[in-house]
């Protein structure tokens, strides 16, 4: 084993690690409607969400297409960049995690690529064109699009069974939601599990184990879902919290109505290879149910601090990754740089985890009352 | 970027079909859930005084189901087909 070997292994190590968090990360927006909504109890929603994450990376790799092949100039991809980027990512994603906001995942990787890219190779290195069509214009259209599916949703459910009787009502619902929960687990397994087999794809096209048009291979499919199925599972309950309480108090028919639009605006999204932001999916269907019962209804600020970190995601997950490859790069070419990389981000990672469980480790569902 | 760069770089066709498809899908479902809950509540409420009603608005329920898992399956297709 050369090199070269040991630095694509670290990479990949590090993109399931990724996948991990994402799932991590990225559990509250599958699962948070249905917990604040008491349409399933928490362990069971998540265990739900894992596993149609699992079954939902294996339907679709366009997304995976567009992000091993419409980003960056694949020509001048090492795995070292790759490193940097997905360290960028994880680093982005711990501190979100930290102060409990949902930002993108999907962004925090295009970044990280895009900046350690960047640093290695200059601006020409950049599919600009690529990067604009596939990943910021749809990233400004799919928030805004959710937000007015879900709003008209939920103005359509209100007049149906608005002089119905508030309890069975409200239990249809909660059924509804187990539905509309598993379409979107789903729907951000199809999405979310493909970037990181589009990154290991790269990473193996970078190295030379894979020319440059092969198709993603069978063991990256199955490491990629099993990764982000384990993520999820373990779910990320501070976000939780954040999804499916602070941005605005859901009632059952919201929750659905959330869910079924950003599930349907996802599943739209993925079948033409746009590798979407789940996060900013569901955040803008959110407030989009909440908003159109009231306006009041939904928490401004906390949609504001929301969307602040959308706005932060891609240049400072691009920073970070940039900043990775240049001290990578401090040890040569060798696998010196990432193997200090890692074992730094290992330590990081740590104190993340330590500093947050000091701080308080009793995160509470609404649904339950619960502490996990 | 100007308007013939946007559309160089964008593909707006394929935008417009992700927002139509959205709504029909996201604003349908919901549409068609609703109407199996009302069903449903209604057809409960009649059972015993009105059982033509009631048998109405079951069958209004199983189309909205139907349409649902409709959905659903569509849905899933789709993404198989990719």
């Amino acid at each position: 084993m050369d090199g070269a070997d040991i630095i694509l292994g670290i990479v990949v190590a590090t993109a399931l690690a990724f996948d991990f968090t994402n799932g991590f990360h990225d559990t509250a927006n599958v699962v948070a409607t249905t917990i604040s909504t008491r349409a399933l109890p928490p362990r069971v929603a998540v265990t739900l969400a894992a596993l149609l994450n699992f079954v939902g990376a294996f339907l679709s790799l366009a997304v995976a297409t567009t992000i091993a092949n419409d980003i960056v100039d694949q020509a001048l991809v090492t795995t070292t960049i790759i490193f940097a980027g997905l360290v960028g990512a994880i680093v982005w994603n711990l501190v979100t995690w930290y102060f409990g906001l949902p930002s993108s995942s999907s962004h925090a990787l295009i970044g990280g690529v895009v900046g350690a890219m960047l640093v290695a190779n200059g601006f020409s290195a950049i599919d600009f064109d690529g990067l604009a069509g596939k990943v910021l214009v749809p990233a400004l259209i799919a928030p805004v699009l959710a937000f007015a599916v879900a709003g008209i949703g939920i103005l359509v459910c209100y007049r149906i069974v608005g002089r119905l009787a508030p309890g069975p009502v409200s239990r249809g619902y909660r059924l509804g939601q187990v539905l509309s929960g598993g379409m979107l687990a789903l729907a951000h397994g199809t999405n979310d599990a493909q970037k990181t087999m589009g990154i290991i794809t790269l990473a193996l096209i970078a190295n030379g184990n894979l020319a440059a048009d092969a198709a993603v291979p069978t063991w990256v499919i199955v490491s990629a879902a099993t990764a982000i199925a384990l993520g999820t599972y373990l779910g990320g309950w501070r976000i939780i919290k954040t999804m499916g309480s602070r941005i605005i108090k859901m009632d059952p028919a919201q929750g659905f109505a959330a869910q079924g639009s950003g599930a349907a605006v996802i599943l739209a999204a993925t079948h033409f290879g746009y590798p979407l932001s789940t996060t900013h999916t569901i955040s803008g269907a959110v407030m989009g149910a909440g908003a159109a019962k009231r306006l009041s209804a939904v928490r401004w600020g906390v949609a504001g601090n929301i969307v602040i970190a959308w706005v932060l995601t891609l240049p400072c997950a691009a920073l970070v990754g940039g900043l990775v490859y240049g001290v990578t790069h401090v040890f040569g070419d060798g696998a010196a740089g990432p193997v200090v990389v890692a074992a730094a981000g290992v330590v990081f990672t740590a104190y993340v985890f330590v500093r947050r469980l000091q701080q308080g480790a009793a995160i509470t569902t609404t649904a339950e009352g619960t502490s996990t | 970027m100007t308007p013939a760069l946007a559309t160089k770089v964008v593909d707006f066709g394929q935008l417009a079909q992700v927002v139509y498809v959205s709504l029909i899908a996201g604003v349908g479902v919901s549409l068609a859930f609703s109407i199996v809950i009302r069903g449903a509540v209604r057809a409960g409420e009649h059972r015993h005084t009105r059982p033509v009603a009631a048998a109405a608005h079951a069958l209004m329920a199983i189309a909205g189901l139907l349409i649902v898992l409709a959905a659903v399956v569509f849905g899933v297709s789709t993404m198989l087909s990719k």
